[in-house]
């Protein structure tokens, strides 16, 4: 009697511990990457990164036929402002995730003519066409650019610095 | 004091076989095509806890299924991929607005070499009418070469951007490359 309930202990915790790692997991993952670039990366301003070779160790599985830019975003006391200009001649897209690391929301430069404009917020009621409802307060949106040329890296330079975030208080 | 031991052992346990888990990232999760195996909830809001944790720790931001389709090779027909081999990468134009071949190692980072080459693109690569052949080597094969330099293993990420409706219809059946090994050292 003593064992059986000795098992179902184990069992028990087992399970809640198994669970409790598997659903925080990439929390974890994501805070620690967010502590890890802290001093690179400012929450809610826009970081550019140069293409990627074997010395970037920030994320991983980085494509070196991308070039990247991202805004690491904290909306609980303000909006986020979003705006790029997109090349209409190579792949664009701006990227949503959530904190658990879902990627709610893409928008690409077949959807959106040569300027976007986009409002980051959590207030769900928001219906204004440019809102994008975050799932959560904190998040990360990743800007991807191809580069089918390396001759092209100027140009495309020029488009990825045009990417701006920026705080908006709420009215 | 018997009951926080036998506690302290569950959520050891758990925590152990969590972790398991999440580096073994077992086969009933992904979907096979050959050698190729995707995830088609990876980074969508569909995905269960457990794609989201062994993508959180191997694959962190990829897109969701809308925008692009990734395909993880770690073997050959019969082998892990291993450094000390050399490899042909055999293939067609793929089903997507634009797709990458990329060499990473296992600690998911892209292996360093002196020319740093270290994928092939649908924009790049030579091709012979509409198929292509990539060289994955130590020693330079011709066009569409990715050096491997190091030891221990390796795998590939085939990226289908905007990828035609025709991925997700015959996700298991698409003709994916194929991967040749040529000789081991």
């Amino acid at each position: 009697m003593i064992k059986a309930k000795g098992l179902a202990v184990i069992i028990f915790f087992a399970v809640l511990s198994h669970l409790a790692v598997v659903y925080a997991f990439p929390y974890v993952v994501v805070m620690s990457s967010y502590l890890a670039t802290k001093d690179e990366v400012k929450v809610n301003e826009v970081y550019h990164q140069k293409p990627v070779d074997a010395s970037f160790r920030k994320v991983v599985m980085p494509s070196p036929d991308i070039l990247y830019s991202a805004c690491v975003y904290d909306i609980s006391r303000s909006d986020l402002l979003i705006e790029a200009r997109v090349p209409k001649f190579t792949y664009w897209s701006a990227s949503f995730y959530s904190l658990s690391t879902d990627n709610f929301f893409t928008v690409n430069d077949r959807m959106v003519g040569e300027k976007v404009t986009l409002m980051l917020t959590t207030n769900k009621s928001c219906m204004n066409e440019k809102c994008v409802v975050s799932p959560s307060e904190r998040g990360i949106v990743i800007f991807r650019i191809f580069i089918p040329d390396k001759s092209l890296l100027p140009a495309l330079e020029e488009f990825q610095r045009s990417i701006k975030c920026k705080e908006i208080p709420r009215s | 004091m018997k009951f926080w031991v036998s506690a302290l052992f569950g959520i050891l346990i758990g925590i152990l076989t969590a972790i398991l888990v999440i580096n073994m990232a077992p086969d009933f999760l992904w979907i096979q095509n050959g050698v190729w195996k995707t995830s088609i909830v990876a980074g969508s809001e569909q995905a269960d806890p457990y794609t989201r944790a062994i993508v959180a720790k191997n694959y962190l931001y990829v897109l969701n299924k809308s925008e692009a389709v990734y395909f993880i090779a770690t073997s050959d027909s019969e082998k892990e991929l291993d450094r000390n081999c050399d490899y042909r990468i055999v293939g067609k134009d793929l089903p997507a607005r634009w797709w990458s071949i990329t060499v990473y190692g296992e600690d998911n980072f892209l292996i360093d070499n002196e020319h740093k080459i270290y994928s092939v693109t649908s924009a790049n690569v030579v091709k012979r009418g509409d198929s292509w052949e990539i060289h994955i080597s130590r020693e330079q094969k011709g066009e569409n070469w990715i050096p491997l330099r190091g030891e221990g293993k390796f795998y590939l990420t085939l990226r289908l951007y905007n990828p035609e409706s025709i991925v997700y219809e015959r996700l298991k059946e698409i003709e994916l490359p194929k991967i040749i090994r040529e000789g081991c050292r």
